[in-house]
């Protein structure tokens, strides 16, 4: 819906730099939040019920929008679910106040238990709808989990309203930097369930395990291309931690970079391809730094900030990260073309690895607290932090859907 | 006047290194010659000499118990061996050259500060600068094997600086 668009993105057309467009009037103080009233929709049945639940739940994750009393409404969610023998069925329409301006309507029927998945694939739609985004409620979030009683750490993936947990690994051995391929059919991450950090693609249905990459020594942070052809990782066979392209239908392997020794990390690539993010730590403290595909032109992006790690470069053009600021690891934002930065979690505790979520305006990371860690869901104006994931347990290093 | 240290080092190095060379070929898994090397404050910023083309069969051997070695620790974002640091590692090599059938694994950590993937980076920095030191000393690479494990396996679990200084360290772990 185009008109909710401008809404949110305000000044956008007057402004050339993606970062403004996305950040500016996003959500400035009581300006541009968009009042949703749930009121108009009912539900009959348990499992009614619980998709109701399911869908405000899921669309108050996105600070895009907030609940508001019907006086107050920019929109109005009316509608209803119903249960009939073995069978959900919703009817939903979202209009203005006043109803002359209808911005979705849509009819839905799925088997009862499936009412929570059901929940999200509504609230994308409308999301979708209204915002002209991609919606994030039915994208899996991959990360890694450390519970009381499980040997090692495994991966896990659930939903962003914390739904859908399932335990993706079981090799009772450490597990690090999990990343989805672009077309989110598998996992790409560093096992040492053979003794050494190896690369594995992680083919989810049918679960299927590959090793990409073996080399001697280590081997991490690899990350598919968009075109899903090549692999981007640090290797540190040939006597250093270095950034190596691999292209996986010869296996002929390109090094990128050679610095003076230092460690590096978390290659991430531009949406389109041409260009690799990451970090190294050859001239100082570890800070981000670009490089085409094909190993040229290396540009250092970042200049503050003690550490500048765990980069992920959006489908929206910009790069979150984690930076460390007064002892404290933050998630920032920046455009690599003006490279600006701007702080999007409080300071209040660690927050890590950063991913962005499919609408490009919401970022999951990881919070941690005196050893404790939890998925966190932020938004590039800084104005978010809701708990995804919290307890039994520790839940880091997250990578959500593209 | 740290890189004229390890120039002068490298030089020692090399004729050590091809004195040692000829020593095995005549003597095959005999206990190679060795001369005391200069002592060095630091060691750093040394080119990259490529690790072994695969993992050399050490996935196969067997961990040796050895209560003797110590292990190596570094300062903060830091993979520089201090001279006390690197008598521990003249520990490991004099173990290595005296059974030629050891292989060693070093194992290389960071603490808990920081990107998970950073400090597996670090880790293995941290291991491969002891590799550098165990090869400046005569241990060929196929004897070597890199193992960073990051953050993800602390010595000691804590969160201020006693216990990350304890986590900062390459251990040892000799295979046969």
């Amino acid at each position: 819906m185009k008109h909710l668009l401008l809404l949110f993105l305000g000044l956008s057309l007057l402004h050339p730099s993606a970062f403004a467009r996305e950040v500016i009037r996003i959500v400035k103080p009581g300006a541009s939040q968009t009042g949703l009233d749930f009121s108009g929709f009912t539900a009959q049945g348990a499992a009614a019920t619980t998709f109701s639940q399911g869908l405000r739940k899921n669309v108050l994750l996105s600070s895009l929008v907030t609940e508001v009393p019907p006086s107050r409404a920019d929109f109005q969610v009316t509608g209803s679910a119903t249960v009939s023998g073995d069978n959900v069925s919703v009817e939903i329409e979202v209009a203005n106040r006043g109803g002359q301006n209808r911005v979705f309507g849509k009819k839905y029927r799925a088997a009862v238990g499936q009412e929570a998945q059901l929940a999200r694939i509504v609230c994308d739609d409308m999301m979708e709808a209204l915002t002209g985004r991609p919606g994030f409620a039915s994208k899996r979030i991959a990360f890694v989990g450390q519970r009381p009683g499980l040997p090692g750490k495994a991966l896990f993936s659930s939903f962003p309203d914390g739904g859908g947990l399932i335990q993706l690994t079981r090799d009772q051995s450490v597990v690090v930097g999990p990343a989805w391929s672009p077309d989110g059919e598998s996992l790409v991450y560093t096992s040492f369930h053979r003794g050494f950090p190896d690369i594995y693609r992680h083919q989810l249905r049918p679960p299927k395990r590959t090793v990409l990459s073996n080399s001697s020594g280590m081997n991490s942070g690899g990350a598919l291309s968009p075109d899903q052809r090549h692999l981007a990782m640090i290797l540190s066979r040939d006597g250093k931690p270095e950034l190596y392209v691999k292209d996986l239908s010869t296996n002929r392997l390109t090094r990128l970079t050679n610095t003076p020794m230092s460690a590096k990390s978390s290659p991430s690539w531009s949406p389109d391809g041409k260009q690799i993010v990451f970090s190294s730590g050859h001239q100082g403290s570890p800070q981000l730094y670009l490089i085409s595909r094909s190993g040229g032109n290396l540009t250092r992006i970042t200049r503050g900030g003690g550490e500048n790690v765990g980069a992920d470069w959006g489908k929206n053009g910009l790069i979150t990260f984690t930076r460390r600021r007064g002892g404290l690891y933050q998630v920032a934002v920046m455009d690599p073309q003006i490279r600006e930065v701007r702080f999007v979690s409080p300071p209040t505790a660690d927050y890590e690895d950063p991913s962005w979520a499919a609408d490009g305006v919401h970022i999951v990371a990881s919070r941690t607290v005196r050893g404790q860690s939890s998925l966190s869901l932020l938004d590039i104006a800084g104005k978010a932090d809701k708990t995804i994931l919290q307890g039994q347990g520790n839940w880091y290093m997250p990578d959500w859907t593209p | 006047m740290k890189h004229f240290t390890l120039t002068l080092l490298r030089f020692s190095l090399l004729a050590l290194l091809l004195g040692t060379t000829a020593c095995r070929r005549g003597r095959k898994n005999d206990a190679i010659d060795y001369t005391e090397l200069p002592p060095v404050t630091e060691f750093e910023d040394f080119d990259g000499t490529a690790l072994p083309d695969g993992r050399t069969g050490i996935e196969s051997m067997s961990p040796v118990m050895s209560t003797d070695l110590g292990t190596v620790y570094f300062g903060y974002d830091s993979s520089t061996l201090t001279s006390g640091e690197i008598s521990k590692v003249s520990t490991v090599a004099s173990r290595l050259r005296s059974d030629g059938s050891l292989a060693v694994v070093l194992q290389g950590h960071s603490d808990e500060r920081g990107s998970r993937e950073y400090n597996l980076a670090l880790g293995e920095r941290r291991a491969l600068a002891v590799r550098d030191v165990l090869l400046s000393m005569g241990i060929t690479s196929d004897r070597i094997q890199t193992l960073s494990y990051g953050e993800e396996m602390p010595a000691v679990q804590g969160f201020d600086e006693s216990a990350w200084s304890l986590n900062r360290r390459v251990e040892f772990q000799l295979m046969r």
